[in-house]
């Protein structure tokens, strides 16, 4: 008793001296109170039928009917392992490549050059995906393509019309997007790695440490947070797809759904017609509440193992 | 003290003021889609509107509501949810009767009884189209209804071929056509394909209330009420045929399903020698695709007759929303839409002077030092408006052209279903696994991509897995119990 009354004597003391500081936090609350927190009252409609003249309260329960249609067909199966297989296959390949060129470029010691390359490995990030569903297309397209008609032509293979065989699209979707999204992850390590303290490094090299010794021994473990931050976040959305990489790269081509449907493009494709809000709301559900349990499995086991990297 | 008293004074006012303003002339907000310029004179069209409204004293005004083509069903959808427009054509989104059931727009019988008669009167039977479950929900715009599929060939390619459109009438003599277009000009696209790949455009079919024909009536004479799954059909087989044997013949285009255009943006730069659309008649869709697209065209009819259905009926309905405030005002302002050809020239054509001018031969043409881009109200936007009808038609069509239009209504083919609107709740789950399999396998099978008997089969697996049966029976228990009354 007389602990939560000193307790709350320190909060008031703590008000009455830093107040202009939280002030400057209410701002920030209020956002994340309109933008995250009000919305989950809208959790409902994924179990309502969405009527517009009743409103989100008013519409009537529909006993689950919103999610049947997920799982009504064979794509089922197949939009599930799409969509967590990429989103795997883009976690363990995209931090790996990320960690590399990050320890790369740590290694650049020409302070002009290393910030040309941070430049241009950020530039894939700034592009649309619209753009880069085109730039695509200038290399496998079946007219112009550049692998078809400067490649594989002139050295006397046939050319392959990309745009219609499945079977590659999974190398060319992985390729694409690591391509897209290493160079912002690599900065996110490299200002990781900027922060570990030089001593550590200059003790090794004291040492006779070799450079591989002192990325494998010094960088890799002071790095383990970040990582395991990074992975854990992205965990979370595992059963999200980026809509612009499925949608828009394969340009749409039917006979490539087997590889490139996810659970976003099919969401997208099936209620295009309909416009229905109760069954977006429930794929939404879904994939929500499917990410919230990775998100405390994977912490649950990174605190088993070590207690001291979770996040909460 | 005082001064607390003078600002709440002030206050009490102002809020008196807007109230009153507001109180004055009931507005109301009416959609309006922006697809070729931006009608920057929308201003000065809106002002017209009004003054031609107070002339009649109807009291109320209206609000010309601006909405890009491209985001125009997420607008309308964001509008509907709070009540924000009042009256709006329900095209290019969901159809009516999905409409309907997620109750977004209101039942307008009543009203439309009341102010709306004229519309009654000009609609006919056609009204029944946009009747679900015994209630009027919207009023179909005025257009021939009617469609058959057409060819739209270059002109010049054609004479340079020696090809006579008047010798095409199917895809056989099309297909003769096309080898003798093709040995004058090797290189080029016979037919091009729109976005996606599809380049066939289906007519003689009622799709009974989805997009894709998932469950159909095949329409001839018969008047037959049989639902049919289209995909197995002797025409969508004898498609396939062609498909194959005009992909082997190099008919087609490099690449068709990456299309990312319209099929007849191809015609417009050249690309391509001709292109397939449906409309009521060879005239009709000359005259729209030559003006839309700059070239002088041949068309040719290649399916037998031009069927009417719900679906071509209700493609641009206008709806009032259930959540908006002034339905009265809104269905006054639809029957004027609908019967005053001043208040039609307005919306469809712009201020006379200012952006037309009527020619001796009672059409219309751009204002001096005008053309459609750079005149401040769309030109080629009359369709969308509820009666075009009775505004003046552009040059080169004849003053008297759109009489034709209704003309057709009268005299076309009407689907036996004509006036069937599907009720697709039950089968929801279904149409929407459906559809997702159209969209994986039709436009490869019709290019014939792939290995095409392969496919086909597994196409018509995949369908079935979906519930296309499911469907098929639902649409056929409706149906029989709407022909039962």
């Amino acid at each position: 008793m007389q602990n939560t009354m000193k307790r709350r004597g320190e909060l008031i003391r703590q008000l009455k001296r830093h107040w202009p500081l939280y002030v400057m936090m209410l701002p920030g609350l209020a956002y994340l109170f309109i933008n995250n927190y009000l919305p989950l009252a809208g959790l409902q409609l994924a179990f309502k039928k969405f009527k517009y003249n009743l409103g989100i309260w008013g519409s009537p329960w529909n006993k689950g009917k919103n999610f049947t249609f997920l799982f009504r067909s064979k794509d089922a199966g197949i939009i599930i392992r799409n969509t967590l297989g990429y989103n795997l296959t883009f976690l363990v390949l995209g931090t790996v490549m990320a960690l590399a060129v990050a320890i790369l470029l740590n290694e650049v010691r020409r302070k002009k050059l290393q910030q040309t390359y941070q430049t241009i490995i950020l530039i894939p990030h700034l592009i649309s995906y619209v753009i880069v569903s085109y730039i695509a297309y200038a290399f496998l397209g079946g007219d112009n393509g550049m692998i078809n008609n400067s490649l594989l032509i002139p050295l006397g293979f046939e050319s392959i019309p990309w745009y219609t065989k499945p079977g590659y699209w999974p190398f060319i979707l992985i390729i694409i997007h690591l391509w897209k999204v290493f160079g912002y992850n690599s900065i996110v390590y490299y200002a990781s790695i900027v922060g570990i303290d030089r001593t550590y490094y200059e003790a090794a090299v004291v040492d006779g440490a070799s450079t591989w010794k002192q990325i494998t021994a010094i960088t890799l473990p002071m790095l383990k947070p970040v990582i395991i931050t990074l992975t854990l976040l992205s965990v979370g959305r595992l059963f999200y797809s980026d809509f612009g990489l499925f949608y828009q790269v394969p340009m749409n081509s039917g006979l490539l759904y087997n590889t490139t449907n996810t659970i976003d493009t099919f969401v997208y494709r099936g209620l295009l017609e309909t416009n229905d809000i109760g069954r977006a709301s429930a794929a939404g559900f879904i994939q929500s509440i499917m990410g919230f349990v990775l998100i405390l499995t994977t912490n649950a086991i990174v605190r088993k193992v070590e207690a001291e990297h979770a996040l909460f | 003290m005082k001064k607390w008293m003078a600002i709440l004074l002030t206050v009490a006012m102002l809020l008196g003021m807007t109230s009153f303003a507001a109180a004055e002339v009931e507005t109301i907000e009416v959609g309006y889609l922006l697809a070729m310029n931006a009608a920057e004179e929308r201003d000065l069209v809106q002002q017209a509107i009004n003054d031609l409204l107070d002339e009649k004293g109807m009291g109320f005004h209206v609000n010309l509501v601006c909405i890009d083509f491209a985001s125009w069903g997420t607008q309308i959808n964001l509008m509907l949810a709070d009540g924000s427009i009042d009256l709006f054509n329900a095209c290019f989104m969901s159809s009516v009767p999905v409409l309907a059931d997620n109750g977004s727009i209101a039942p307008i019988g009543d009203l439309l009884n009341e102010y709306g008669k004229d519309i009654l009167n000009i609609l006919g039977d056609y009204i029944a189209c946009a009747t679900i479950g015994g209630e009027i929900y919207g009023t179909p715009k005025i257009d021939a209804y009617a469609t058959t599929s057409l060819f739209f060939m270059d002109k010049k390619m054609a004479d340079d071929a020696g090809v006579d459109p008047e010798s095409i009438t199917d895809l056989a003599t099309l297909t003769e056509a096309f080898k003798k277009v093709k040995a004058v000009y090797p290189d080029l696209t016979m037919v091009a394909n729109g976005n996606g790949g599809a380049w066939w455009t289906m007519s003689g079919v009622d799709v009974l209330g989805t997009e894709d024909p998932l469950g159909c009536l095949m329409l001839n004479e018969s008047g037959d009420l049989k639902v049919v799954n289209y995909y197995e059909s002797e025409e969508f087989k004898t498609l396939m045929e062609y498909g194959k044997l005009w992909n082997e013949l190099g008919f087609f285009m490099k690449d068709p399903l990456n299309a990312q255009d319209g099929a007849f943006s191809y015609l417009s730069n050249g690309q391509a020698f001709g292109a397939t659309g449906a409309y009521c008649s060879e005239a009709v869709g000359e005259s729209v695709q030559e003006k839309g697209n700059g070239r002088d065209l041949y068309v040719a009819q290649i399916s037998p007759d031009a069927w009417a259905t719900t679906n071509l009926v209700t493609a641009m309905t206008w709806c009032v929303p259930a959540l908006s405030d002034h339905k009265e005002a809104a269905v006054k302002f639809l029957n004027e839409l609908y019967v005053n050809p001043e208040l039609a020239n307005l919306v469809c054509n712009g201020i006379e002077g200012k952006h037309y001018v009527v020619t001796e031969e009672g059409n219309i043409d751009f204002a001096e030092g005008l053309d459609a881009f750079t005149t401040g109200w769309p030109s080629g936007m009359g369709t969308f408006w509820p009666n075009i009808t009775i505004s003046r038609p552009w040059k080169p069509d004849a003053a008297d052209s759109y009489d034709a239009w209704l003309a057709a209504n009268e005299t076309c083919k009407k689907s036996p279903a004509l006036g069937f609107a599907f009720d697709a709740f039950n089968v929801s789950d279904e149409i929407s696994a459906c559809s997702s399999v159209v969209d994986q396998y039709v436009n490869a099978l019709l290019l014939a991509q792939g290995d095409t008997e392969a496919l086909y089969a597994e196409f018509l697996e995949a369908l079935r897995d979906a519930g296309i049966d499911s469907i098929i029976e639902e649409k056929q228990a409706q149906l029989d119990a709407w022909a039962a009354i």
